[in-house]
């Protein structure tokens, strides 16, 4: 089999040294933490989309807490004292009654634990990142979360944020647009125009509160969630000085194309990073394309898209672009975690207090199968993840008695301070997940 | 006066049918009565009199296009202004979220607004500005526009203010920049915010006030907040049915009404998707460059347009249609002779009805509706099924996951299909299959890029020849056909294919799936139709026509 895996990125070696030094020293004294972390080092999440499922060896080649990685993953050996990996998961989906395709109703299963109610991107449940806001102090921050996406197609397959049943918070592909939002613009009349934005702020303040007395609750709900949003935008403006992320371009254009998508991928890693650091939020919910995405990876030299190449049987070679994809995926999320460890807080760095949740909308992608999902949990927010570890929860398991989905995203909800016993859809979630809890 | 049609009653089976799963044949399902658990049989002449009452309609967020509009009538600005708008999927159309997504959102309405006001500052007379009373009458005039209803003292004082702040901070055309910003990204001017009127109806839904109705109408029909004649009929409280029905007919003649259907089409159509479509099949159209995914929609555009304006602008003329407008770079991808071409570099080919017929046929249709290099009958079959026909297909279930069979290339991409669906009458893809995947063979002639073929060699040294004929379940009946140009003809005489396009109509309007509630209005429109089915503006101003399209739902009650 050829293996041909495009590295952009080597491990520093600081990160090097912690891969080496952490599992083995310091992993055991570690106390089994049920709660969040004191408020000096707040807990943060992250969700990570991907399309498509993931090539069988994306998993751990073994199991247990000394597994290896496939070269598909090895980008994330300096981490692997921080992840957890699981698979033989079951979606929602299979359940949908009337559902609209399996990869469109992934998304929704994938981070809502729920099906949708007919148009692909509607969730009838509230997505995991938004669930755990009132647990990681989401209110206190100067934006409750944030919707990032490497290439939103139009955006409407790509959304993984839900504040609940069609209230879908689809993502933003534009990083300069994400930018100035977070960190400004630099404009020769600051000050005129920040009394500017101030007076339009106050203005739109005035007319939601008054809008909220008269309307039915749904709408009142909406215009809540604009005034949080008018809320946050004043936040920015006077918020303190803090780094913002360099190498964000400067044409429109640059983004939504295919073929920027490494670039993006970088510039919305960075973006995290800094947002962060700065605390502007805790809560990120990071999409990188379309469920069932067309997506050509012409930077690994591809001609067929990825959707096309997942239908394409068993062919070896086939089986050798996935794995490409896979890697190049896996890459990406090492980016983002390497940029999250290199800044430090309290003991640790900003990554030990993030929760970092990546699945895909399927499990065997060819047929659209919703068994044998796996996801990956990285980061150990207060220490309540049983990190360091790959679990095969599917093992001996006939396909539809496999462990929900939900049950995962039960134990994150919980692990980030939002106790809860069943995640998403009624009768699907069956409660939580001991295994992966210290 | 009633003449049900059934074929709204099979539609709404549609989740019976699914949970019922594809055993045994799909045609079986055909007869409403045979579904089980389906939905109350509507008999004719029992309980259409009124329409149902609808589903609750939780207020709007102006969609991109809506916004766009709307920005162009209100300043004068050409431009793609909504573009920032984060799309969601509405019954299938292109709709919006109410919820704004999260603050970089509601960051690029504002960065939208600024930079519209300043543009729309800059257009204007300094003398004027200098005018306070100009100014104040200026401002007062865009807001009853861009608010959809008079203003209120607390609009005006709160205008004001905003206005005499920034006259303060800066210049006059800073006060006058800093208020077209407030109100550009307005609560009041991005949602459709409704309350009604004091008296509810008898069954409880309460009636839209006659600004509400305006405005309602006015999107639905024109993508755009009411004109001048429309807001006038309002104010007066004049806007009642027969109004409706004038200003319905009126505004559909407008340059903004034809768009209106024409994007009602195109998006019905799935063609809506050339402008985010990330595969790269439209680099077979080429070397790519930036103006192909923007001939590809202005070709399928002028098509329908030419529907439109012609003098029967109605479904079957648009499935017979035989006009394919080209640019020389399309015509030539295509293998249609380059016709004589305007100073925009466009013109028009009427295509042998042997070689396409219909919207149907257009390259852009056939090609969004193929996968890499494949005539997907599959792909092109589902379409039919479920935007022509009003069938559903159910989506696969568990135990097909057991069975996907290993296949090969045959001589052809239908060969190849038939092999790996229809090969095991026994299997679980046969049973979904074989009503899926028959409507699209007729379109085999045309490869994964709408070029015309006759033969296929997908096995080198093998030439096959092309096979696009089949057997079509419509209208009850099995009807064969030997190509797509015997299809598209079955097609605009059946009675299901136009039941269907009012019901995709209504979705359309009402920005949602009909419910069983909304059997008699679906109903109503189509029997309020000329036989035949009538026109597509006819269709538009029948749905304007119902009462339940102008109300709100009890649930709206909660707060009053």
């Amino acid at each position: 089999m050829r293996k041909t895996y495009v590295g952009r990125w080597t491990p520093t070696r600081r990160a090097m040294l912690r891969a080496s030094a952490i599992g083995a020293v310091v992993a055991p004294f570690l106390r089994p933490f049920r709660t969040r972390a004191d408020d000096e080092a707040p807990c943060r999440i992250i969700t990570i989309a991907t399309p498509i499922g993931h090539h069988n060896d994306w998993f751990p080649l073994t199991t247990g807490r000394d597994f290896q990685l496939s070269p598909i993953t090895q980008s994330l050996e300096p981490f692997r004292d921080r992840l957890l990996f699981i698979k033989g998961l079951r979606s929602a989906y299979h359940y949908s009654i009337g559902g609209s395709g399996a990869h469109k109703a992934g998304y929704p299963s994938a981070f809502a634990g729920a099906t949708t109610d007919g148009d692909p991107a509607t969730a009838l449940n509230m997505s995991i990142d938004q669930h755990v806001l009132p647990g990681i102090g989401g209110e206190s921050t100067p934006i409750p979360s944030l919707q990032l996406g490497v290439l939103p197609t139009g955006s409407r397959d790509s959304t993984i944020s839900y504040a609940g049943p069609r209230a879908e918070l689809p993502p933003e592909g534009n990083a300069r647009v994400v930018f100035d939002s977070l960190f400004g613009g630099s404009d020769p009349n600051a000050e005129l125009q920040r009394a500017r934005r101030q007076s339009v702020l106050d203005a739109w303040t005035g007319e939601l509160t008054s809008l909220q007395r008269e309307l039915d609750p749904a709408q009142r709900q909406s215009m809540d969630a604009h005034l949080t949003q008018v809320r946050a935008l004043e936040n920015l403006l006077t918020q303190d000085a803090c780094d913002a992320p360099s190498g964000i371009a400067n044409e429109n254009d640059f983004y939504g194309n295919a073929t920027n998508m490494p670039a993006i991928s970088q510039q919305m890693s960075a973006i995290i990073a800094s947002a962060f650091g700065c605390d502007i939020t805790r809560s990120v919910a990071l999409s990188f394309s379309n469920s069932g995405s067309t997506v050509r990876h012409s930077w690994l030299g591809h001609r067929a898209n990825h959707h096309s190449i997942s239908h394409d049987g068993d062919a070896e070679h086939s089986l050798n672009l996935i794995a490409e994809i896979d890697g190049w995926y896996t890459e990406q999320v090492a980016h983002l975690m390497m940029l999250l460890d290199s800044i430090p807080e309290g003991d640790g760095t900003v990554l030990d207090n993030t929760l970092i949740y990546w699945a895909t909308e399927t499990g065997f992608a060819r047929s659209h199968s919703p068994f044998d999902l796996s996801v990956l949990v990285a980061g150990n927010p207060g220490g309540y993840f049983a990190t360091g570890n790959a679990l095969d929860l599917g093992d001996g398991v006939d396909r539809t008695n496999q462990t929900p989905l939900n049950n995962v995203m039960a134990e994150i909800a919980t692990g980030l301070g939002v106790e809860t016993e069943i995640f998403g859809q009624e009768g699907f979630a069956t409660g939580q997940l001991p295994q992966i809890r210290n | 006066m009633t003449r049900t049609n059934h074929w709204l009653v099979l539609m709404c089976g549609a989740a019976a049918c699914i949970s019922a799963g594809c055993e045994g044949s799909i045609d079986e399902l055909a007869p409403p009565e045979d579904i089980e658990g389906g939905p109350e049989v509507i008999t004719p002449g029992s309980s259409c009199d009124a329409d149902g009452t609808p589903a609750p309609l939780h207020g709007r967020r102006l969609t991109a296009t809506e916004y766009t509009n709307s920005v162009t009538d209100l300043l004068g600005l050409e431009g793609e202004h909504g573009s920032f708008i984060r799309p969601a999927l509405r019954a299938g159309f292109i709709g919006v979220s109410l919820t704004l997504s999260d603050v970089t959102e509601l960051s690029a309405y504002d960065d939208a607004a600024r930079q519209l006001a300043d543009r729309a500052v800059a257009e204007l007379n300094p003398g004027e500005i200098a005018d306070a009373t100009f100014v104040e009458e200026y401002l007062r005039q865009t807001a009853r526009r861009a608010y959809r209803r008079p203003l209120r003292d607390e609009d005006v004082a709160r205008m004001m203010g905003t206005y005499n702040a920034g006259v303060e901070a800066g210049t006059p055309q800073d006060g006058v920049a800093w208020v077209l910003h407030m109100l550009l990204a307005s609560p009041h001017f991005i949602y459709v915010i409704e309350r009604g009127m004091p008296e509810a109806n008898e069954d409880g839904s309460i009636p839209l006030s006659p600004h509400e109705r305006a405005t309602r109408l006015s999107y639905f029909l024109t993508g755009s907040f009411p004109d001048d004649m429309l807001s006038a009929e309002a104010d007066a409280g004049t806007l009642d049915d027969q109004a409706v029905r004038r200003h319905a007919a009126r505004l559909l003649e407008t340059r903004r009404g034809i768009e209106r259907m024409n994007q009602f089409i195109r998006e019905w159509l799935g063609l809506d998707s050339i402008s985010t479509a990330t595969d790269f099949r439209l680099d077979d159209f080429g070397p790519e460059h930036p103006e192909t995914r923007a001939e590809l929609r202005e070709s399928i555009r002028r098509t329908i347009d030419s529907v439109l304006l012609s003098d029967d602008p109605s479904l079957s003329v648009l499935l017979q249609t035989r006009s394919v407008f080209v640019t020389e770079a399309l015509a030539t991808s295509w293998g249609i002779p380059v016709p004589a071409l305007d100073g925009d570099g466009w013109g028009v080919t009427e295509v042998p009805e042997e070689l396409r017929v219909g919207i149907l046929t257009h390259p852009v249709f056939i090609a969004l509706h193929s996968t890499d290099g494949f005539a997907n009958a599959s792909i092109r079959g589902h379409f039919m099924n479920s935007k022509i026909l009003c069938r559903e297909i159910p989506e696969p279930t568990a135990d097909v996951f057991d069975e996907f069979p290993e296949f090969e290339l045959a001589a052809t991409d239908r060969e190849t299909l038939e092999t790996l669906h229809l090969g095991d009458e026994g299997s679980s893809c046969y049973a979904c299959h074989v009503a899926l995947d028959p409507p699209g063979f007729a379109f085999e002639n045309y490869d994964s890029l709408g070029r015309f073929r006759t033969t296929q060699e997908n096995i080198p040294g093998n030439v096959a020849d092309i096979d696009a004929s089949g057997v079509l379940r419509v209208d009850n009946e099995d009807s064969p056909y030997a190509n797509a140009e015997e299809l598209t003809n079955i097609l605009a005489q059946s009675e299901q294919v136009r039941a269907c396009f009012v019901r995709h109509a209504f979705e359309f309007a009402f920005s949602r799936y009909e419910e069983t509630d909304d059997m008699c209005t679906l109903e109503n429109i189509h029997t309020q139709l000329p036989e035949g089915g009538g026109t597509i503006p006819e269709m538009f101003v029948e749905i304007a026509m119902r009462d339940s399209f102008f109300v709100l739902t009890p649930d709206a009650l909660e707060v009053r």
